[in-house]
């Protein structure tokens, strides 16, 4: 008994010897290394929340998490552009100099804003007046740096205070803005999916935001900055300006865009309490797969039908809203042979540079479209392009309708240097039960790659499904 | 447990986790102390982490530097500050007749010129707005000097045929950069918006069909192309409005500056840069940009400016944030 109390006595001492020891370790790795403990840190707790996935899934969840910060903190630093007291655009400032979008202020300044692909430039034109400008690509917008802009085009008056960049220029308006803060404050569906926050009410009538309704229907906004006018497809519209907005009542607008068939109410502003859905990354833990393909639908799409009809396979299609109204006939294809469409927003911007509203436009478009060319089919799940996210993007896209849906598995397709072996080997090396895989509807190397992919996950046991079914399939297994 | 192995284990991991502290290195852009050793390719030469916007360099081995708006001398090993009448914009070092000239366009719009050796500047007569002179360019042939402003008011082209005294304003066309054939007095190039051709000493002006605005290169044992630098690459013209062709770099990030060795036939040096990413840097070319070497000491360090020495052995490279270095071109060959 002694001897059993002496050897605890003794383990006790080693376990508070131990417990020190780690400690004083530990603070000696922080006194010579700061920043490596926050990484360690990050590490652990990342080693604990993946330890359901293999490495392929790991690296994928690893470049959508860093990619997301790396967006983040480019863009932090956030400039509203005012054009003649019109709000324009977003601007930023990277690494001190500031930078904005070169065709929204342009634009609003009457210039055509051309892109010259094999220059990798911008053509800008008025008038007899050319010029062409050096932009920054930044995930799929062009901008251009604010001195260069001002002095391409000869702008009166430039002025950057707090968190606004203010631009004169020959300013022949009379606009004369409304305080949102002091107008009554509505939320406005299209369909049931809110297309903004910011309706208002003003002088007995409901004002909603032009630009967002028109956005929504896939139609082209132009501001003209020194008129102080808007037009929706070059027609004027009549409008009031409320924090340098161009808000207009819902029949002026109907009178400019057809909006058949879609019904429109307001509801009195609250915020949305309701639990947020989880972002999907990966389905349940059955042998089942989700082949997904992003992007433009074009000539390439029906050799991949043609591929996936062969292997007999039903995938998911996340489409470019913009690509759909000259493709009808592919989306009615991609329908009937079964496959599941989605939504990947109208223009493919990285949705951190968009503001709530334009990222609600953005969805709403994409699915109006959809469901008209595809006899009626809705999208449930959104893939954001790029994978940029946040809970306020998954929160809009919610409020659409949309579940958010990422993926666990990269194919790499996306890189033009990997032909189909790559990609194929990608593929069959990574799947685990319920990956949701992600490839390009315009590669030809995928659809190369897609046969013996297939066949070689369908021998180890995989069927292939598509997200919506994957999904159904989880939630009957939770029940 | 024995006591003794378990400190000796204690002491394992404390001397792991010291070990494991130390040996993480620590990002550095740009260390001046690593970069210098006996056999060099590259060193850093001044202006610590200052902004270098424009180089010049003279037949006597001295080197000019812009650097906030102050200009400096090369002297020994370090350099010295010009002291002028204000802020520049753009200089020029004009060497002719034994002399070398030193052109300062200011921040104002204002022309002076000096004698390098000498104290007292001449204020010229050129009339332009008050806003930043962007480009000086001489004609030795015929003594000609250009110079050329695009700014938010206004620019032009404008001429002295009489060493400064007197100037005329040949075109209203904006141009921030223009550049003289070295043996064609007659045919100049003139860059703003849109890249110009004149081949009648600057009296008309012809667009030429290309959306290439980041400058023209002309190489002295080479004649008779000109390249038009674009973002990507360059476009090429034999002196007319009409390009023949063009020739694509495939670097990582857009041009910033790209400088051809007048010495050597071939050699080219490229900066670029991209945002917001920060991606680029400093890429040697020995065979007019078909193929190019990253210079891995400046990896993605913006390049503002660069310049040959005069017998083409060094590269004189200024950089955005991080002084002025100079290349060893020696190393490359």
């Amino acid at each position: 008994m002694e001897g059993e109390v002496e050897t605890l006595k003794k383990s006790g001492k080693i376990v508070v010897l131990l417990i020190i020891t780690i400690i004083v370790g530990g603070s000696l790795a922080v006194f010579f290394s700061v920043d490596k403990f926050k990484q360690i840190g990050k590490i652990t707790t990342d080693i604990l929340y993946r330890r359901s996935m293999n490495w392929y899934e790991n690296q994928a969840q690893k470049e959508i998490e860093s990619a997301n910060d790396f967006a983040k903190e480019r863009l932090e630093k956030k400039y509203h552009v005012f054009v003649n007291g019109i709000l324009v655009d977003n601007g930023y400032d990277w690494d001190g100099t500031v930078f904005v979008p070169i065709r929204t202020i342009a634009g609003s300044l009457n210039w055509t804003v051309n892109w010259i692909p094999e220059l990798g430039v911008i053509q800008l034109v008025k008038d007899k007046e050319e010029a062409y400008v050096d932009i920054v690509n930044f995930f799929g917008k062009a901008y251009v740096d604010l001195d260069s802009l001002e002095n391409l085009l000869r702008l009166q008056e430039v002025c950057v205070h707090g968190g606004n960049i203010e631009i004169e220029h020959y300013k022949d308006n009379n606009i004369n803005s409304l305080n949102f803060n002091k107008m009554e404050r509505y939320n406005f569906f299209i369909d049931g999916m809110k297309m903004t926050d910011r309706a208002v009410a003003y002088k007995g009538k409901n004002y909603i935001p032009a630009q967002i309704f028109s956005m929504s229907f896939g139609k082209t906004f132009h501001y003209d900055a020194v008129k102080g006018q808007s037009y929706i497809a070059k027609q004027k519209l009549n409008s009031i300006y409320v924090d340098g907005e161009a808000y207009s009542t819902l029949n002026e607008l109907k009178n400019l865009i057809n909006t058949d068939g879609c019904t429109f109410n307001y509801e009195r502003f609250s915020t949305d309490n309701n639990r947020l859905l989880p972002i999907i990354y990966k389905g349940p833990k059955k042998k089942v797969v989700a082949l997904t393909f992003d992007d433009y639908l074009g000539d390439k799409v029906p050799a991949l039908l043609a591929a996936l009809k062969k292997s007999d396979v039903k995938a998911t299609f996340y489409i470019i809203g913009n690509s759909v109204e000259t493709n009808g006939d592919i989306v009615k294809a991609i329908v009937e042979q079964g496959h599941e469409i989605a939504n990947h927003t109208w223009d493919h911007f990285n949705v951190h540079t968009l503001r709530d509203d334009e990222i609600r436009a953005q969805l709403i478009s994409t699915q109006l479209v959809l469901q008209r060319y595809s006899g009626g089919s809705k999208p449930i799940t959104f893939r954001p392009p790029g994978g940029y996210y946040d809970n306020k993007i998954v929160r809009i896209a919610q409020e659409v309708g949309l579940n958010t849906v990422l993926w666990s598995i990269n194919s790499t397709d996306a890189d033009l240097n990997n032909g189909p072996s790559v990609i194929k080997d990608v593929i069959v090396k990574s799947t685990q039960p319920g990956s949701i895989i992600v490839m390009h509807m315009g590669r030809e190397s995928t659809i190369e790659a897609l046969p013996d992919a297939i066949e070689v996950l369908r021998r180890k046991g995989y069927n292939f499904v598509t997200v919506s079914r994957m999904l159904d399939s989880e939630e009957r297994d939770r029940n | 447990m024995d006591c003794k192995k378990i400190m000796v284990i204690i002491i394992l991991f404390l001397v792991i986790c010291v070990s494991t502290g130390c040996s993480i290195k620590k990002d550095t852009v740009l260390d001046d102390n690593q970069k210098v050793n006996a056999d060099w390719l590259l060193k850093k030469m001044d202006f610590q982490n200052n902004n270098v916007e424009q180089i010049e360099v003279t037949s006597d081995g001295k080197i000019l530097i812009l650097s906030a708006g102050k200009i400096y001398e090369s002297e020994g090993e370090g350099f010295k500050e010009i002291l002028l009448p204000e802020s520049a914009a753009v200089f020029y070092i004009m060497e002719n007749d034994n002399k070398q000239t030193l052109i300062v366009g200011s921040s104002r719009g204002v022309l002076y010129m000096k004698n390098l050796k000498e104290n007292v500047w001449q204020k010229t007569a050129l009339n332009a707005y008050t806003q930043p002179l962007n480009t000086i360019a001489v004609d030795l042939k015929i003594g000609t000097i250009y110079v050329g402003q695009s700014s938010k008011l206004g620019g032009g082209i404008w001429r002295s045929n009489d060493n400064g005294i007197t100037w005329e304003k040949i075109s209203d066309t904006t141009a921030r950069c223009i550049v003289v054939h070295p043996e064609d007095s007659n045919v100049l190039y003139a860059v703003d918006r849109v890249t110009l051709i004149s081949r009648n000493h600057g009296i008309t002006w012809r667009k030429i069909n290309t959306a290439a605005n980041y400058g023209v290169l002309i190489h002295p044992l080479s004649s008779e192309k000109a390249y038009i630098v674009y973002p990507q690459g360059t476009v090429i013209c034999e002196h007319s409005e009409v390009t023949v062709d063009r020739q694509s770099f495939n670097l990582p990030a857009p041009i910033t500056c790209l400088e051809l060795n007048f010495s050597r036939l071939g050699e080219w040096v490229v900066g670029s840069w991209d945002y917001p990413s920060g991606v680029g840097g400093l890429y040697y070319s020995s065979d007019s940009g078909k193929s190019w070497i990253r210079v891995d000491d400046l990896l993605n360090v913006r390049i503002t400016d660069m310049r040959f020495a005069k017998n083409g052995d060094r590269l004189y490279i200024g950089t955005a944030d991080g002084g002025l270095w100079v290349l060893n071109l020696g190393k490359y060959r």
